[in-house]
């Protein structure tokens, strides 16, 4: 492929349906933070040519909205709530993608670089840092310079006693 | 500036979500007392539905402070080092004390000295 790390178990272009199961099963855990997995969910494209926005900075996520729109509603969004009912065994973030990696035509299938832009775009910084060290074997994603997922540092300008 | 990016030494410290469980209840007691969640939510900026998020599990009667460490440190992946440096904005002087352990010492001369 040329865009994944010499020892990374997947690449941006591996098909989440790919994706081994205890690897969906550790990537749910994160989407259960905080309901992650709605926000997640309510920001997939629809229509998206999931091969060709795999590599970094490829997915021209505004553009792609603007044009296609989006590809699940709130009603979809609750039917999840509905089939998690039904399988108490399974994490509801697990059931999403469950739903979401076998969706759409082949090219729309979603892959693990598509996953990790719109997790970006979505603020879901924990599942974020996850795919890009543990799938891919790459640095965690550049943070924005603000609101809640910016760093803080410490203001080290006042005056202290140095000892 | 308040937010600043400049000083970025590595953060080794550990995340907010893995702060040890009596550790995190004694801090979340400690603010809750002093109800600060809201300020600090604002602080961050968090969104307005986590923040409803956060007063709709308070009226529950959870922690607002420990539903804020869920949603800032969980989903946000913050570290220690980054909540000692929102309480050290907040002037949450105490608050800095209590989690001391969990950011390099060198650090610790950031936290004022404690009033007699």
């Amino acid at each position: 492929d040329g865009d994944g790390s010499m020892h990374a178990k997947y690449t941006r272009t591996t098909e989440l349906r790919r994706v081994e199961d205890n690897d969906i099963y550790k990537l749910s855990s994160f989407l259960n933070i905080n309901d992650s997995w709605r926000k997640l969910m309510a920001r997939i494209p629809k229509g998206l040519d999931a091969k060709a926005s795999s590599a970094p900075g490829a997915l021209n996520y505004d553009f792609v909205v603007r044009n296609s729109g989006l590809k699940y509603t709130a009603q979809h969004i609750s039917q999840i709530d509905d089939y998690a009912k039904a399988e108490p065994h399974k994490s509801i973030s697990q059931i999403m993608i469950d739903e979401w990696k076998t969706s759409g035509q082949q090219n729309e299938r979603p892959t693990v670089g598509v996953l990790l832009q719109l997790l970006v775009q979505a603020d879901l910084f924990s599942a974020a840092n996850f795919v890009a060290q543990d799938f891919l074997n790459e640095p965690k994603p550049e943070r924005p310079a603000d609101g809640p997922a910016a760093h803080l540092s410490l203001d080290l300008s006042e005056d202290m006693d140095i000892d | 500036g308040t937010r600043s990016r400049s000083g970025r030494e590595r953060d080794t410290s550990i995340l907010i979500r893995n702060l040890p469980v009596p550790d995190r209840q004694r801090l979340c007691q400690h603010l809750d007392s002093l109800d600060v969640w809201l300020q600090l939510a604002q602080f961050v900026k968090l969104h307005p539905e986590d923040v409803e998020k956060i007063r709709h599990k308070m009226r529950l009667g959870f922690s607002p402070s420990d539903e804020f460490l869920t949603v800032w440190g969980g989903q946000y992946d913050h570290s220690a080092y980054n909540l000692f440096a929102l309480f050290q904005k907040m002037s949450l002087h105490h608050a800095m004390r209590l989690i001391m352990d969990h950011v390099d010492e060198k650090y610790h001369k950031y936290i004022p000295k404690s009033m007699p």
